[in-house]
């Protein structure tokens, strides 16, 4: 959990989605795949959200930005990956189509209410192909996870929170 | 002329929850609830390891992931017949009760008090009045007038900013809102505060679940959590007593405020009492254990047969038969291949769309029976159980917000005002109630237990060849929730979950009765069939999953009702 502090920096990284659900998953797997390789700096929290909407609130404490991870419909084939600055997250999200959308754009919503809405939201999306029961990602979106990491990663070292991986030895 | 109203989410993914009405001279008169969703865990779990199935489980929904990861290790542990450690016990009591805790709050004031509560009628509620109003009703500190003018300030700049966020397509202004401006003003003063406390006791959940928002401290067998009062990484003493400030932070919110709030509206909206009864065999199960081999329970649960607390049956263990062999599910009008009626264990799950057929099938949800009956599920169920298994607690918030409710409305109400819309709510808030209590109770049982000397919180599963079943059940905040599982060989062959809103919202059932919710909206007042208001109140009252998706969506860009003149 990021506590408040006034001032500071403190990026939020949560992927959202449905790992039962073959690509809507694919939010939730980059993000776990992101602190899987690399260490974050302090200033960074990686959020596993799920489907969760209101229990996701407290984990939003204190956040100047906010990069949501997820799979979104959009122009492009399947596994492409899109970056979008959303200047009104409560709206931007109500006239989704997803339920776990539902449910941020609740927690944005009780965010904005309650004067606790970060600084800025940018949602990076990959493309989906197929949304039906399953756990494994479609060829294509398993494809693009590797351009979508590459972004956040990107993303995070423009906000000045540049990674370093992680380095395994197997002794 | 009767009329058709067509209540549809948007959810175009995983659609969730359809009503259909008819309406006739404004009042329902036929009703079908279609599960939009189709939901494949079953499959997906086929040939895993039982061990892992609670980390599947628990992603299956975003309101109710901590239920079905504990329903889950419950299911396994009950087919190796395996005993689970009292501090494990503890510590999943703790989650459990916190988490009930949590949802309750959030189902009344965030979810479903906006079908009652007129929030640009708050706007007109003058706040020293209002600041008089609350203090007449409850000691409660944070009823002052400067509170409740900031909160009405904050109100009014938001409305004129034209962004109404989670206020957008409530029904303000409709002719079944009933409360005063300041009474308006009071409550929606408390769903501002009921958000800070509903992240507090949340928080619990958080430090003991290890500070993920999905619990990640579960295994078959007890809990991941090691103790040991000694070192930093593992749940220490002062991890302990910052849960417990915790849990009392919470209490004078839901005593001098949740408890407050519902039966005010109780009294202010008595007739209330009258709509919305629909189906009176009441299942629900005992649950919070306190022995390794679940036979001993915080709270009681069992079967009540037509409203009657008198046929009370107690359920009184994790290997109650009673429970076990009672439960069935049909598909007669459910889009799967067939029509048969069996026990979970026996279950199929071939999914066979076809299109909504009033007398054919109709939903995605199955129907489940118990004993042949169909059952209401949820906190009204449980708390009816409760206080007829003479459940101190229970006796003691029921009676109290039947006096309450009385005292305000001018009148007595017995405990048979319950079984309708308003009852939900008010057993809702017993329940909270009763929760919060079992958190002193697990609290301080965990102290003790480690003050002994007791550091044990798991228990190694080992699974034998050949073919076991078990069952997990949970009294969820939303009822009875049970897993059912068949491995063989240590692999799963077969895995049901009979959830609590498949109890409520099912379609009719193989003998043609309607189940709880369709039951519920039969002679419900419609006064607007273009703003079905009525409907929804009955229908939240239950806390069906994502029913916040009814609050969520835009008039404007979704089509949400249809009503269609037949």
């Amino acid at each position: 959990m990021v506590e408040k502090q006034a001032g500071e920096q403190r990026i939020v990284v949560l992927g959202v989605g449905n790992l039962l659900m073959g690509d809507e998953g694919a939010g939730v797997r980059a993000v776990t795949e992101l602190s899987r390789r690399y260490e974050m700096p302090p200033q960074v929290a990686v959020i596993d959200g799920g489907t969760m909407g209101i229990e996701l609130l407290p984990w939003l404490d204190g956040c100047s930005h906010l990069l949501i991870v997820d799979a979104m419909q959009g122009e492009g084939v399947a596994g492409d990956c899109r970056r979008i600055a959303i200047d009104s997250p409560p709206s931007f999200f109500r006239n989704r189509s997803s339920p776990h959308q539902i449910g941020l754009a609740d927690v944005l919503a009780l965010a904005a209410m309650t004067d606790a809405l970060p600084g800025a939201v940018t949602l990076l999306g990959i493309i989906p192909q197929r949304m039906d029961s399953g756990l494994e990602l479609s060829g294509p979106v398993a494809a693009g996870m590797e351009r979508l990491i590459t972004m956040l990663v990107d993303e995070l070292a423009g906000l000045g929170a540049p990674l370093v991986e992680r380095v395994v030895v197997s002794a | 002329m009767s009329q058709r109203i067509v209540i549809d989410p948007i959810t175009r993914i995983e659609g969730h929850l359809r009503i259909e009405c008819e309406v006739d001279n404004g009042r329902v008169t036929n009703a079908w609830s279609s599960g939009q969703m189709w939901r494949g865990i079953e499959q997906i779990l086929q040939g895993r390891d039982p061990r892992e199935a609670w980390i599947y489980t628990q992603r299956i929904c975003g309101v109710c992931t901590t239920v079905h990861a504990i329903t889950s290790v419950r299911a396994v542990e009950n087919a190796l017949k395996l005993p689970v450690p009292p501090n494990a016990q503890h510590i999943r009591n703790l989650i459990i009760a916190a988490h009930g805790v949590f949802d309750h709050i959030v189902h009344f004031y965030h979810l479903s008090a906006l079908d009652w509560v007129d929030i640009v009628s708050a706007l007109k509620g003058d706040p020293k009045a209002t600041a008089a109003l609350g203090q007449s009703l409850s000691p409660w500190h944070r009823n002052s007038e400067s509170e409740i003018r900031g909160i009405r300030d904050k109100l009014t700049t938001f409305v004129n900013s034209g962004q109404l966020g989670v206020f957008a397509g409530g029904y303000w202004g409709h002719p079944a809102m009933k409360l005063s401006p300041e009474v308006n003003l009071l409550a929606a003063t408390h769903y501002f505060q009921a958000l800070e406390y509903q992240r507090e006791i949340n928080k619990v959940v958080a430090i003991l679940g290890s500070k993920t928002p999905h619990i990640q401290n579960l295994a078959v067998g007890g809990v991941a959590n090691p103790i040991n009062p000694d070192s930093q990484s593992t749940l220490t003493i002062e991890q302990l007593f910052h849960i417990k400030t915790l849990i009392d932070a919470v209490g004078d919110f839901i005593h001098q405020v949740y408890m407050v709030d519902v039966a005010a509206v109780g009294a202010f909206y008595s007739d209330w009492t009258g709509h919305g009864k629909g189906v009176t065999n009441y299942l629900s199960v005992p649950d919070l254990p306190v022995d390794p081999e679940g036979k001993a329970f915080l709270l009681p649960g069992g079967f009540i047969e037509k409203g009657d607390l008198a046929t009370f049956k107690p359920i009184t263990s994790f290997t109650d038969n009673f429970f076990t062999n009672g439960v069935k599910e049909g598909i007669k009008h459910s889009w799967y291949r067939g029509d048969w009626n069996r026990h979970p264990w026996e279950e199929e799950t071939v999914p066979q769309y076809t299109k909504f057929k009033d007398d054919g099938k109709y939903s995605w949800v199955k129907s489940p029976t118990f004993n042949g009956e169909v059952a209401q599920v949820g906190p009204l169920a449980n708390v009816l159980a409760m206080f007829a298994a003479g459940h101190g607690p229970t006796k003691r918030y029921l009676t109290e917000m039947l006096t309450r409710v009385g005292k305000l409305a001018g009148t007595t109400i017995p405990v048979s005002a319950l079984h309708s819309t308003i009852g939900r709510h008010a057993a809702r808030a017993v329940r909270c109630a009763v929760l919060h209590d079992t958190l002193t109770t697990s609290w301080q049982a965990l102290v003790d237990n480690i003050g002994r000397g007791d550091y044990q919180t798991f228990n190694a599963p080992v699974f034998p060849k050949g073919e076991i079943r078990g069952v997990g059940f949970h009294e969820a905040p939303r009822g009875v929730l049970s897993h059912w599982v068949v491995i063989e060989d240590g692999k799963i062959k077969n895995y049901q979950c009979v959830v609590p809103s498949t109890w409520n919202a099912g379609p009719r059932n193989d003998a043609d009765a309607l189940g709880p919710y369709e039951s519920s909206l039969i002679g419900t007042p419609v006064a607007d069939p273009k703003k079905p208001l009525e409907v929804l109140r009955t229908i939240h009252s239950f806390d069906p999953c994502l029913a916040c998706a009814i609050h969520m969506m835009d008039p404007e860009k979704n089509e949400l009702i249809r009503v269609k003149a037949i």
